[in-house]
This record gives C-alpha cells, sequence and structure tokens, in this order.
C-alpha cells in the first residue's frame, strides 16, 4: 500500500532522511518510532506529498506520489502532529469542505458524520467554531476527517497526542478495525507502549537513518520493545 | 530581559528583510542594505512626498505671518492622526494577539518586560507613521527659516513626543477594541464598521480641511493671534517645532508621564485581556443534509469564509472596493455639477475625460489586494490545502476569484453609476466601463501571482502578511502605478492614437497579461505553492 523507496531528504547541508526505505503492505498497522528530530515527520510529510524529497521514490497503491499525487492524497489521509485546522469554519463546516473535495455523496456523508462524531462524543459541538475547540477536539475532528471518505492508507504522526484515554481507546479500535478491512496505517509515536500493543511491524529511525524494521517479534526479540529501542539509542 | 524580549520583537518585524526563507539563508549585507533602502525610498520616498506639498503650502505663509507654532500645530496634528489610524489598525492585534503571548505569558519574564517590548514596538511603527507627515513639514520648515541647532533638536523632540502621543491613544484604542472584543460575537463585522466610520470621518476631515486652510493662509495673522490667546497649551505645543526649549523640555516630561502610565495601565491589565475567552454563543447543532458542492466551488467558499471572518483581512486588503462604490454612488448623486465641470475644464475633448475616469476606477480596484496575502494567511493550515487531492491551480485559482469578485461586484455598479450619470460620447463610453473589468481580471491574476512567489506562511502575526508582506506593497504599488501610467501615456501620445482604440489596446494588454499569469499560476506557480 505504502512503498518508500531510498528516501533522502536534506535540508540545506543536514541530512534529514538517509536513503530510507519501508513497504507497508495492506492490513498492516506500521509504527514509526525514533527520538526526537530523528527525521519522522519528514519522512511522513514526503510520504503524503507535501515535501518534495531530494531522491528516492513514494508509491501508494502502486502510484508514484511524485507523479501523480492527486490520485495518492485521493487514496490517503493524513493527520499531522498539531492538527491546526480552519478555526474560522465550523466542525460540521469543515467536515463539508473535506466531504466536497472527496466528492462525498451528502446522504453517505451525513451518516458518516453522525457516526464518526458520536464514537467521540464530538456531534454536539459540531456547529461551534473549531476556534473554540481544545487540542483533543481537533485532534477528533481531524481524525473524523481523514476516516470520513474511506481512504486505503491513514497516514498520522503522533495521533494520540492530546486524546483523552477513552478517545484514544476508541483511535486504536478504529485503526485495527481499518487494518482488518483491508487498509494500511503507517504512524509514528513515542508512546512505545502503544506501539507494541497496536502495530503488526514497526521500524525505527535515528538521525534519518532506517535502523531496524520488521514485525514486532523482529525488532525486539525477546526484550521489550522499549528496552529494544533503548539498547538501539545507546549503540 | 526587556533587551532579549526587544530584539524578539524587531527579528519578527523586520525578519524578511536579514533573512531569505526561500533560500533559507541569511541575506547578504548588499541584499539587506538593499532591502532597507527600498523600505525608506517607500515610505518616505512615495507616502512623505505627499506631505511635502502641504508643507510648502502652509510654511512660507505662517512663517511669514509669525505663527510658525501654528504650521507645527497643523502639521503635528495631521501627523499624529494619520500615527493614530495606523496605530489603531495594528496596535490591537499586536498587542493583544500576538500568537506568542501564550509563551511568553508561560516563561519567567514579568509582564510589565513583555508589555514593555511590544509597546516599544508599537512606538517605532508609530514613529514611522508620523515621520511620513512630520519629518517633510519639519525639513521645509528648516529650510524656510534657516533653523539652527536648537531649532533642529527641537523639532526632532517634536518627532518623538508626537510619536509618545500616537502610542498612548493608539494603546488607549486598541484597549477599548480589546475589551469590546471579549464581549462581542460577530467581531469582524463590527470591527470593519467602526474602521470603516473612523475611515470616512478621517477622510471628511481631510476634504474640509483644504478650504479651512486656504482660509487660514489668508488670514494667518488673526487666526494666530486669537488661536494663541484662545489656546495657549496648544500654542506651546507649536512652539516646540518653533524651538522654544521650555515648552519641549515640559512637553518632553509631560509624555513620558503619559507612556510610562500608559505602560503600567497596560501592564495591570494584561494578563487578564490576552487570556481570557471571547464570549462564544453555544451554536446547538441540527443535523442536516449538506448541499454538494464542487471541489473547487468548495475552495471557492473556503476562501470567502476567510475572508468574512477575519477584520484585518477586509479593511486591509478590500477597502478599495468600498472606494469604488463611494466613487460611484458621488457621481451619480452629483452628475449635474460633474457634467458641466467636465465640460468647463476639457470643453470637447471628452473622451480624454472618459480615459482619466476609467484610470481612476483601475487605481481605486488596484487598492484592492485580497489574493496578494492569501497564500501567506493559510499560515500553519497549509498542510490540508497541500495534503488533500486538489490540483495547486485550482487552490491558486480559488485565491484570484475572490478578489476577482469582491472588487468586480462594486465595480459593477460603480460603472453603472457613471455610465446612466455621466454626458459622454458613446463608444469611449463603452470601453471606459470594459477596462476597470479587465484590469481587475489583471489584478486578482497579478495577486495570486505575487502571493504564491513572495508566500511567508511562517508568520506570529496575521498583519505581517496583510501588511508588511511585499506581494500586498507590490501589488498595490504597482497596480497604482499601472494605472497611472494608462492615464499618462494618452496624455502623452494620445494624439496617435483615439481614445476608443487606445482604450482597446490596454483591455487587449491586460487580459493577455492575466491570461499569461494564470498560465504562469497552472504551471509553475502550482509547482512553487506544493513545495512551499
Amino acid at each position: 500500500m505504502l512503498n518508500i523507496e531510498h528516501l533522502t531528504k536534506r535540508y540545506g547541508d543536514k541530512l534529514a532522511v538517509d536513503d530510507l526505505s519501508l513497504h507497508i503492505a495492506p492490513g498492516e498497522i506500521y509504527g514509526f518510532i525514533g527520538p526526537n528530530g530523528a527525521g519522522k515527520t519528514t519522512t511522513i510529510k514526503c510520504a503524503v506529498g507535501i515535501l518534495q524529497f531530494d531522491s528516492g521514490a513514494v508509491f501508494i497503491d502502486n502510484h508514484s506520489i511524485a507523479e501523480e499525487p492527486l490520485y495518492c492524497k485521493g487514496v490517503l489521509a493524513y493527520i499531522p502532529d498539531n492538527p491546526d485546522l480552519y478555526e474560522y469554519m465550523s466542525g460540521i463546516k469543515y467536515l463539508n469542505f473535506i466531504g466536497d473535495i472527496f466528492r462525498i455523496p451528502p446522504d453517505e456523508r451525513q451518516l458518516k458524520i453522525r457516526k464518526l462524531a458520536d464514537t467521540f462524543g464530538l456531534t454536539k459541538d459540531l456547529a461551534q467554531p473549531i476556534a473554540s475547540y481544545s487540542h483533543g477536539m481537533k485532534q477528533k475532528l481531524a481524525v473524523i476527517a481523514a476516516w470520513i471518505h474511506a481512504p486505503k492508507l491513514i497516514v498520522m504522526d503522533e495521533p494520540f497526542v492530546g486524546l483523552d484515554p477513552k478517545a484514544s481507546h476508541t483511535l486504536k479500535l478504529m485503526m485495527r478495525e481499518h487494518c482488518d478491512a483491508g487498509g494500511a496505517i503507517f504512524f509514528s509515536t513515542h508512546v512505545l507502549e502503544v506501539a507494541e500493543k497496536l502495530c503488526d511491524k514497526v521500524a525505527i529511525i535515528r538521525q534519518g537513518k532506517l535502523v531496524r524494521s520488521g514485525t514486532m517479534e523482529e525488532v525486539k526479540g525477546d526484550d521489550s520493545l522499549e528496552e529494544a529501542f533503548l539498547e538501539l539509542e545507546a549503540e | 530581559m526587556f533587551k532579549i524580549l526587544l530584539k524578539k520583537q524587531f527579528q519578527e518585524i523586520f525578519k524578511g528583510y536579514f533573512y531569505d526563507a526561500k533560500k533559507n539563508q541569511m541575506r547578504s549585507k548588499g541584499s539587506i542594505i538593499a532591502w532597507f533602502a527600498f523600505f525608506v525610498i517607500l515610505i518616505f520616498g512615495v507616502f512623505g512626498s505627499m506631505f511635502v506639498s502641504l508643507a510648502v503650502t502652509l510654511c512660507w505663509p505662517l512663517v511669514n505671518a509669525n505663527a510658525g507654532w501654528l504650521y507645527f500645530v497643523i502639521m503635528a496634528g495631521t501627523a499624529i492622526l494619520i500615527g493614530v489610524f495606523g496605530a489603531v489598525a495594528t496596535g490591537y492585534a499586536a498587542l493583544f494577539l500576538a500568537k506568542d503571548n501564550d509563551l511568553l505569558l508561560s516563561l519567567p519574564i514579568p509582564i510589565k518586560d513583555i508589555v514593555a517590548a511590544r509597546l516599544m514596538s508599537t512606538f517605532l511603527l508609530g514613529t514611522l507613521y508620523t515621520a511620513i507627515a512630520l519629518v517633510p513639514a519639519l525639513v521645509v520648515y528648516w529650510g524656510t527659516a534657516s533653523a539652527g541647532i536648537v531649532e533642529v533638536l527641537c523639532g526632532i523632540t517634536l518627532l518623538i513626543i508626537a510619536a509618545a502621543v500616537v502610542l498612548c491613544v493608539g494603546c488607549l484604542f486598541s484597549w477599548i477594541v480589546a475589551k469590546i472584543a471579549l464581549r462581542l460575537e460577530n467581531k469582524s463585522l463590527l470591527s470593519v464598521l467602526i474602521i470603516v466610520a473612523f475611515l470616512a470621518l478621517y477622510y471628511f476631515v481631510y476634504f474640509q480641511a483644504g478650504e479651512a486652510m486656504m482660509e487660514l493662509i489668508a488670514n494667518a495673522a488673526a487666526y494666530s493671534a486669537s488661536a494663541k490667546d484662545a489656546a495657549y497649551v496648544i500654542y506651546l505645543f507649536g512652539s516646540i517645532g518653533e524651538g522654544n526649549v521650555t515648552a519641549t523640555a515640559v512637553f518632553l516630561v509631560i509624555a513620558i508621564v503619559l507612556v510610562a502610565l500608559t505602560w503600567m495601565a497596560l501592564s495591570h491589565s494584561y494578563l487578564k485581556l490576552v487570556t481570557a475567552s471571547a464570549k462564544t454563543k453555544r451554536v446547538r447543532y441540527v443535523e442536516k443534509t449538506a448541499s454538494f458542492k464542487s471541489p473547487f466551488s468548495a475552495l471557492v467558499s473556503k476562501e470567502f469564509a476567510k475572508y468574512r471572518s477575519n477584520a484585518n483581512y477586509i479593511l486591509n486588503s478590500s477597502m478599495g472596493s468600498l472606494f469604488i462604490l463611494v466613487f460611484g454612488v458621488v457621481t451619480l448623486l452629483n452628475a449635474q455639477s460633474i457634467n458641466e465641470l467636465i465640460v468647463e475644464i476639457w470643453g470637447n475633448d471628452l473622451a480624454f475625460v472618459c480615459v482619466v475616469l476609467c484610470g481612476a476606477l483601475c487605481m481605486l480596484a488596484g487598492t484592492n489586494t485580497i489574493a496578494a496575502p492569501s497564500v501567506s494567511l493559510e499560515g500553519r493550515s497549509l498542510w490540508i490545502l497541500q495534503s488533500l487531492p486538489i490540483a495547486s491551480k485550482n487552490v491558486l485559482r480559488a485565491k484570484a476569484v475572490v478578489h476577482l469578485v469582491l472588487t468586480a461586484a462594486p465595480l459593477a455598479i460603480a460603472v453603472a453609476c457613471l455610465a446612466f450619470a455621466l454626458d459622454l460620447p458613446a463608444t469611449p463610453k463603452a470601453l471606459m466601463c470594459i477596462v476597470p473589468f479587465a484590469y481587475v481580471v489583471f489584478t486578482s491574476m497579478a495577486g495570486s501571482f505575487l502571493g504564491v512567489k513572495m508566500a511567508n506562511v511562517s508568520w506570529t502575526n496575521e498583519l505581517m502578511p496583510l501588511k508588511r508582506s511585499g506581494a500586498v506593497i507590490v501589488l498595490m504599488l504597482g497596480g497604482w502605478g499601472i494605472a497611472i501610467a494608462f492615464i499618462l501615456i494618452y496624455f502623452l501620445f494620445g494624439s496617435a492614437l483615439d481614445a476608443t482604440t487606445y482604450m482597446a489596446v490596454w483591455i487587449v494588454l491586460f487580459l493577455g497579461i492575466a491570461a499569461y499569469l494564470l498560465h504562469w499560476l497552472d504551471t509553475k506557480g502550482s509547482q512553487l505553492f506544493a513545495e512551499l
């Protein structure tokens, strides 16, 4: 579903991502972990087509993000680490904007919004301006906007930050449900316990380089993911 | 601590002069000097020159009538009025809406230091606005009255005192706006109405002032004597410019006390004002099926929503629409006298009148800069447009459409008023009505072009893209320049072409350039937008 091949991205002289390759198959929840400044967000932004890269290739559903960005963006959803949404819109207007962009028929859209907003307890706030939302409410709205158009691939940068425990739990269930239905999820996180329990596969990045990737067992062996991560950090 | 904060404020204000965001590196020394030279030329060369003629007109008669003090009262008063107008427009956002308020308040920094740094940058901006009118006034006076060192020093002090008054009055207005804003639900509409009312008052006074000036010049000595007796404090204030050292010292002390009081008062209520939540009416969500929009319509609607919600955006980028409407309605209401005036001035050369009116309409339309700051205003929300399956060209087109609609709609009314009211030959009049629309198509494309070419999405105060961005300045000054050139070229070389052909050529020219810019937006512009 998502193939990142030899991705390299520089900021001036600084090498942010160095020859990184990852393959995320349909049905997989793929965790992306690494210390601050390791290149996780840069990789994610390159993967979803909002950051140009210097070399390598990114394929989504076997289409190149560089050559067919509209197709790729049509089948993916992206949630950034800090969801700065349009504060001048109300929640429902934002969701309708997303619905219009993805050409979701109004009836189908209404059903999905009802279901997802109820799931996250956001229905009563949908008419409020986004400017009045808390960080967590914005995060919930961004999640609803991502799920509303039934993407094949969902890419998330630190999706659990700001969510309350119930919403976090709901999101985890939704992620699993999405992948069980044939979709794929690629997300970064600092919460290793979440990654360990939720992910089918995991990749660890350090200073822009992929240091280990594979199934959870392959990456952590007999240790916990935290121990494996700290061990790699110490190397 | 104050120094650190002040440095941060200046880095923010002049960031674009030192740092090239596109190349992600500091500018060279030569480039920094060139940018500052451009800024100084723009401020004093373009805007300041407008006040030179006023100063020249007033200075000699008043100095000759031994009323130099009155000259300084008028010029300093004008400078303060301009400064206050600028300070009110910028002060509220700069003082109370800065994006880094939360960060600074969370740090162990005394509030009075934060306020002092904010006040200092507001003071410097106020000084800049004030200097636009007062520096030409001082220079003209020094030349006319053969001023010595005392007069020069007192004159410079007058500038500082005037800027201090601007700061205090600007802060007072900003504080009132901040207090009102906490109680309002539809802030943007009311803010726009208040500022427009203020603007209307400003122009009313400005136009009335012309006659009053002539009267004053004719009877300078008599007015000076009676004004001096009636308002001795104002006389003292004006005498600062003439080199009255005692008055200078007294007013300087008063100014310092006023600034100190403003600083203390703001420090006292600052935390409450910047951290309080505005009153928001709870809107009950009622589920209903949304009407389906095409992706492009959704983008245009989004742009209109952004425009409607932001008073600063409306006020800073679309006053031209208001001017166009006023121009059309005033022409309609005074049709008879304007027709008589046209015949009196131009006689039978009515085709030239069509060119002049057409240029005037273009100039007013050129005051609108809606598309220019639009890309930058995406700010930290830019990721949404970049990650959605939307062609970047449609994003840029949508921004141009908003500019086009909001300028062309009042233009249509104004053009209808002019067409109905003025007795002008039919064919050039028809062209006079069409050229401004072609011009607006061109400026809306140029706005999107400059907006993406000179984008700055990493601002902390939205006034930066709205007021201080290169895109806005270039679009407005360039637009005015083209409108002036449109009249000037016909004035100089009109005999070679009749007015109808001349205007037809410009229609082709405007639409041709607009078509090229549209092509650029669809290709290179889209690429640039994707790389922001």
